[in-house]
């Protein structure tokens, strides 16, 4: 069997998003306020914000957790979109910090949210691809029967850093979306990528059950490379959209907008410049605003970002999320005028 | 000298001037860049050096790739590897 026959492509023409809410949190941590706490000199934390538009983000206060985030979003998603929570078939929660362990925290939403114990929910252990994995699965479900599905995503990113790593926890924002898919004429597609070879780019030491000698003396918060990790991400990325233009059949030209997920403001540049996309097609200030979102930084970027134009128009959009494990996925949807207020901030109204 | 190298030289200079890096005071064909900077100066520099590019030729030049960071491959193993493979993707693009 060739690599061409073994490649995961969906191609969807019955479900479509009608809503997306994205709620991040409360907390707002400059980073001109937190690098000196990081041991960072004024100079080093100019050179971070103009390489890397690092400048502030949004964390959770002390407790909080994914599940609150989502279920914040997911009752204002629902209310938005008058939707009753006993005629949601489905709950999916794609997230790397879920309530506990076991069971699976889509459960605990579910009862939370009051959807009927004839629905169906699980987690997914994914992070910066989760996004489009999630959309995936739920378009499959709605394609096979389902009438309406839930996706939450998202991550309480800032509580598996270590606070004191200069590294990786001023990168870090919190953010949980709920995205309604329900059966509706659209076409869609999605190409799905893995490579366990990459495992340790981005790895949280002593969080299951193994330990190898590698975790030995780590603690167990996220540890990255952030070389393997730029690296990756320039090899994977340019090639996974051109793939996805030509699965789709459409070109950057016809697509309104490219909506990556947004690690950092130079990769995006970098990978903008290399598909000659333009601004206004390729929102990258999402990180410098939000902090990196994990799996819910595509949908928090349209609802920080795009909130008019997915609220007003139909729309022919690509999303690619790209990351932890390593994983990379990317999607061709349509929208139409769906429910997609801006980002809240917390989890009140 | 080249124009492209003269634009290197000061975008290095730009990024490590209020690093304390005396390995970098004086840079010559061999001087090793990418042992002697961490992860975020690499970004640093690329980005600014993208920058000053743009401003010298009137188009941006993507100066990242996969080989940016390797230990074997990286163009910044010495100076005169890194003025060859910006020269070499600036008549590329």
């Amino acid at each position: 069997m060739t690599q061409a026959e073994t490649r995961a492509e969906l191609r969807f023409h019955n479900a479509a998003i009608r809503g997306i809410v994205t709620s991040v949190g409360e907390q707002c941590v400059r980073f001109v306020d937190e690098g000196p706490k990081l041991g960072l000199s004024e100079a080093e934390i100019a050179r971070l914000q103009r390489a890397l538009g690092l400048n502030q983000r949004h964390i959770v206060k002390d407790g909080q957790t994914t599940v609150d985030l989502c279920e914040a979003s997911a009752r204002k998603l629902l209310k938005g979109c008058d939707v009753a929570a006993a005629s949601v078939q489905a709950l999916i929660l794609v997230t790397q910090s879920p309530d506990y362990s076991a069971p699976s925290s889509a459960i605990e939403l579910q009862h939370r949210l009051g959807l009927p114990v004839t629905s169906m929910a699980f987690d997914m252990r994914l992070g910066c691809s989760g996004f489009v994995y999630g959309l995936s699965v739920a378009f499959s479900l709605i394609e096979s029967g389902l009438e309406r599905v839930i996706v939450c995503v998202g991550d309480a990113a800032s509580r598996f850093v270590d606070p004191t790593d200069h590294a990786i926890a001023p990168i870090m924002g919190d953010a949980g979306a709920a995205i309604l898919v329900e059966r509706t004429p659209s076409e869609s597609c999605f190409q799905l990528y893995s490579d366990g070879s990459g495992q340790r780019a981005l790895i949280i030491p002593h969080s299951g059950l193994r330990t190898t000698a590698e975790d030995e003396g780590l603690s167990a918060t996220m540890q990255m490379d952030g070389a393997a990790v730029f690296n990756f991400t320039l090899q994977r990325v340019p090639d996974m959209i051109t793939s996805m233009l030509s699965y789709a059949d459409v070109t950057v030209d016809e697509l309104d907008y490219v909506i990556l997920h947004q690690p950092n403001k130079y990769i995006l540049k970098n990978l903008q410049k290399r598909m000659k996309v333009s601004d206004d097609k390729m929102p990258i200030a999402t990180q410098s605003v939000y902090g990196n979102q994990n799996s819910a930084s595509i949908p928090g970027t349209i609802s920080g970002f795009l909130s008019e134009p997915f609220t007003s128009r139909k729309l022919k959009s690509m999303f690619a999320g790209f990351g932890i494990g390593l994983s990379w996925a990317s999607c061709v949807v349509e929208t139409g005028q769906i429910y997609a207020p801006p980002s809240f901030i917390g989890l009140g109204d | 000298m080249s124009e492209v190298e003269a634009v290197l030289l000061k975008a290095l200079q730009t990024v490590i001037a209020e690093l304390d890096n005396p390995q970098l005071a004086e840079v010559t064909a061999t001087t090793d860049i990418i042992g002697n900077v961490d992860s975020f100066t690499i970004v640093d520099l690329m980005l600014e050096s993208e920058m000053q590019l743009e401003a010298l030729l009137g188009k941006y030049v993507t100066l990242a790739d996969e080989t940016i960071f390797d230990a074997e491959k990286s163009p910044l193993l010495t100076w005169s590897d890194w003025v060859r493979y910006v020269e070499a993707r600036c008549d590329a693009s």
